[in-house]
């Protein structure tokens, strides 16, 4: 087996704020192949950005304090200094937002903002750097790109500038692309634009994609695997028809019934998120699940267990000598809704 | 109750002008609803859905006038006005578009909004329940302790308790906060509530419990809604009609099931095709809009959707793939706005040294645009390559000549007509007007 592409173990990110520390990652561990999309899952508030921006630690230190291990193509992000990380940003691993219009700077023209990060990380004369711009604008698809170099960010629609955002993640030609929420706020004709480069891309570039978002039908489109999130821990992550079709953990199974094609539940799922300062003792989850007991209250978030080849859940119930079929009574999947459209694919 | 409806919005439009130089002189105008009309029953939720920048949230503050609409008719039937008839002169007593001040306070008890951003609709400085009692205040209830009690019931009906009365904006959570936005639309006891995106700022589990209490709520209080969303399944949970739009206009109308199994606009078809499906063995084939929505200050003539329409009609005399034809239609539309750049495909043709000829160019060119390596019909094959020939050479202006005289299409020549499909499911698509045309009797199907 060779080593993945990304592997985050234990990641734990505190913020100390004036009200005493905040944990917003806490423990968190999975992987990325080359070439494969993974997305992190979950409802705001569950971590799933700090996570992403704590891999390269472009996370503000302080208030934030990362610790946990990160390593990218067998070397430790962790212990690397602030110029050795600066390499990886843009060069191994490339980072897009989701809000396209915030990334950008308003003054500069959006060729000559790609140009710079060229420049930034290669000695390439304004000429060369000019010309690679526009080739890459004419890759993530902006019709007329020489003219639309010279053009401001306001110039553009939303569509349009995450495009070029992409662009100017490609300048690198990056190893690992960490996506947050970036068709979040685009319409869903335009998303789809989007979702369909960025899977061209992917290919041409071969890179490992890490997909924030917490559209579960943009999920069941463009994952690999998936990781679930909750309150800062992970509750379970495994691969995509794994997840969608036999989810293990409560909280997925009610997560994936809050989508209106696939679960029958219409009321949502009761409850707030915990508190970040002061997190329920045992599994996050338990105050909100229906399935919880006395042991789910007490000692620390349940260790992961294996439930199928690479699905990992972390609830007390999969474990030995329990009877975990009591969760499925109530969870979506196969048995329940999408019967017509898998048996119809095999 | 009569089955009149509770909203009847008949071509109702709102232009922003645009103004320049010294003068001020108008220069245009900005169509952000240009003629839209639909009913609302007693009872009912209709959605308004469409991409941003449609004019759907424009539409719904020209109905309640936060907006004062250009021009059009607003037939607010509620809170005890129904059942008027129209003055001599033809103008409607109820028309909230000719409400003085005194009416129009009246008409807004029975018809109350609800925003998208729950957090920026309230006081920071105000409890929560002072402004929600605020509502009653200003309708003249002057009694403290009686708006108080009442406030606190209604709090507790939208799900949260009557001690959060005195608790401030910044202490609840988004959904929370939506809740309280609820109680504050219905503490007047309206029968008409527009919701403005109410859903879309929310983590997905807590828009299906904010969409669970709408719905009893609506129940309750006899509600009829009008819900606007850019998302679909939203719509799909919680209306019973929907309407879609297009660049200021209604294309289809219809009930939800129907719209939504069976969509006759092609731009419903499209969008709905983009929506992701939340099952990881579907493999989509989702029709792709080309470019993005044209400007709102000089939409394309007929059709408005045809610039982007998958099912563009092609006139008569051409039979090409109808994937061609889309093609010749974008490739002539950028040549006639300029904006194919021969050179730069030149350079990217020529890899290993020697210039590219224009053979590859115009390979090129046709892979770009999706246009068939050879048009079936070898006339059109010949125009399209004449014009391809003299825009190599150079001679954009004849390749834009010759394009747009030989390529036109009925749908940028003629508005399309509403035509019916079923009982309340209309869509204005001129396919739909020619099969109706040539068929002999088409309300029977």
């Amino acid at each position: 087996m060779s080593t993945p592409l990304l592997e985050v173990e234990d990641l734990t990110t505190t913020f100390s704020t004036d009200n005493g520390d905040l944990t917003a990652v806490d423990g968190v561990g999975f992987t990325v192949d080359e070439g494969e999309t993974v997305c992190i899952v979950g409802e705001s508030g569950s971590g799933k950005t700090v996570a992403t921006e704590s891999i390269t630690r472009i996370v503000k230190e302080p208030p934030g304090r990362v610790e946990g291990t990160v390593r990218f193509k067998g070397s430790d992000l962790m212990s690397m200094s602030d110029e050795e990380l600066r390499r990886i940003r843009g060069n191994g691993i490339a980072h897009i937002f989701q809000n396209p219009q915030e990334a950008m700077n308003h003054c500069y023209t959006v060729g000559w903002q790609i140009a710079e990060a060229l420049q930034i990380h290669e000695d390439v004369p304004d000429e060369e750097a000019r010309a690679r711009a526009v080739d890459l604008l004419d890759r993530v698809g902006i019709a007329n790109a020489s003219a639309r170099f010279d053009d401001y960010p306001h110039e553009f629609s939303g569509g349009q500038k995450q495009r070029v955002m992409i662009a100017m993640a490609l300048v690198g030609d990056p190893d690992l692309l960490i996506a947050d929420e970036p068709t979040t706020a685009l319409d869903v004709t335009v998303q789809a634009q989007i979702l369909k480069l960025l899977d061209e891309l992917q290919d041409e570039f071969d890179m490992g994609v890490l997909f924030v978002t917490h559209d579960l039908g943009v999920v069941a489109q463009i994952a690999d695997r998936i990781v679930v999130m909750y309150a800062g821990k992970v509750m379970e992550r495994g691969g995509v028809l794994d997840i969608f079709e036999h989810p293990a953990h409560p909280y997925t199974q009610q997560l994936l019934n809050c989508v209106p094609e696939i679960g029958g539940n219409e009321g949502g799922i009761p409850g707030t998120l915990p508190n970040p300062r002061d997190p329920p003792d045992g599994c996050r989850f338990a105050p909100r699940c229906s399935y919880a007991e006395q042991a789910c209250r007490t000692g620390e978030q349940p260790e992961e267990l294996e439930v199928s080849p690479g699905q990992r859940v972390s609830c007390i119930h999969y474990r030995d000598g329990r009877d975990p079929s009591l969760l499925r009574e109530n969870a979506p999947g196969v048995e329940s809704g999408s019967n017509e459209v898998s048996s119809a694919d095999d | 109750m009569t089955d009149e409806p509770i909203l009847s919005v008949r071509d109702l439009k709102k232009h922003y002008p645009i103004r320049k130089g010294i003068f001020n002189r108008q220069v245009g105008a900005a169509k952000a609803v240009d003629g839209i009309g639909f009913d609302i029953a007693p009872g009912e939720t209709l959605g308004l859905v469409g991409e941003s920048g449609c004019g759907k949230s424009t539409a719904a503050s020209s109905v309640i006038r936060l907006e004062e609409p250009t021009a059009g008719e607003v037939v607010f039937n509620g809170n005890g006005r129904g059942g008027a008839t129209r003055n001599p002169d033809g103008t409607h007593p109820n028309d909230v578009t000719r409400f003085s001040d005194a009416e129009l306070k009246r008409f807004r008890r029975g018809a109350q909004m609800i925003f998208q951003d729950p957090a920026s609709s309230f006081d920071p400085r105000m409890t929560v329940g002072g402004a929600v009692a605020e509502m009653l205040e200003v309708h003249g209830m002057s009694d403290r302790h009686r708006r108080r009690a009442i406030v606190e019931d209604l709090l507790e009906r939208v799900g949260l308790s009557a001690t959060d009365y005195d608790r401030y904006p910044h202490e609840f959570s988004g959904g929370q906060k939506q809740r309280i936005a609820l109680a504050r639309a219905l503490v007047l006891n309206p029968d008409l509530i527009i919701a403005d995106e109410p859903v879309s700022a929310l983590d997905v589990s807590i828009q299906a419990e904010i969409l669970s209490l709408i719905d009893d709520l609506q129940t309750e209080f006899d509600l009829s809604l009008l819900f606007i969303s850019h998302d679909m399944s939203v719509i799909r949970r919680i209306c019973d009609r929907v309407a879609v739009m297009y660049l200021g206009e209604i294309v289809e109308v219809g009930p939800t099931d129907e719209v939504f199994a069976d969509p006759q606009h092609p731009y419903t078809e499209a969008l709905l095709s983009s929506i992701p499906t939340p099952d990881p063995r579907s493999t989509v084939g989702g029709i792709e809009l080309a470019g993005t929505v044209p400007s709102p200050t000089n939409p394309p003539s007929g059709c408005r959707f045809h610039t982007r329409c998958h099912r563009v009609i092609q006139p008569d005399g051409i039979d090409v793939d109808q994937s061609d034809w889309r093609g010749i239609l974008n490739f002539r539309d950028r040549v006639a706005a300029g904006r194919v750049d021969v050179e730069s495909i030149r350079e990217n043709v020529a890899v290993d040294g020697g210039p590219a000829s224009d053979g590859e160019v115009g390979a090129q060119l046709r892979t770009e645009f999706d246009i068939g390596e050879r048009i079936g019909d070898p006339e059109i094959e010949d125009t399209l390559q004449d014009a391809i020939d003299r825009l190599l050479a150079g001679d954009d202006e004849e390749a834009a000549e010759l394009l747009s005289d030989r390529f036109t299409t009925p749908c940028a020549e003629t508005v399309p007509e509403r035509t019916v499909h079923s009982e309340g499911h209309e869509s204005s698509c001129l396919r739909h007007q020619r099969e109706q045309a040539a068929a002999p009797n088409p309300a029977d199907d």
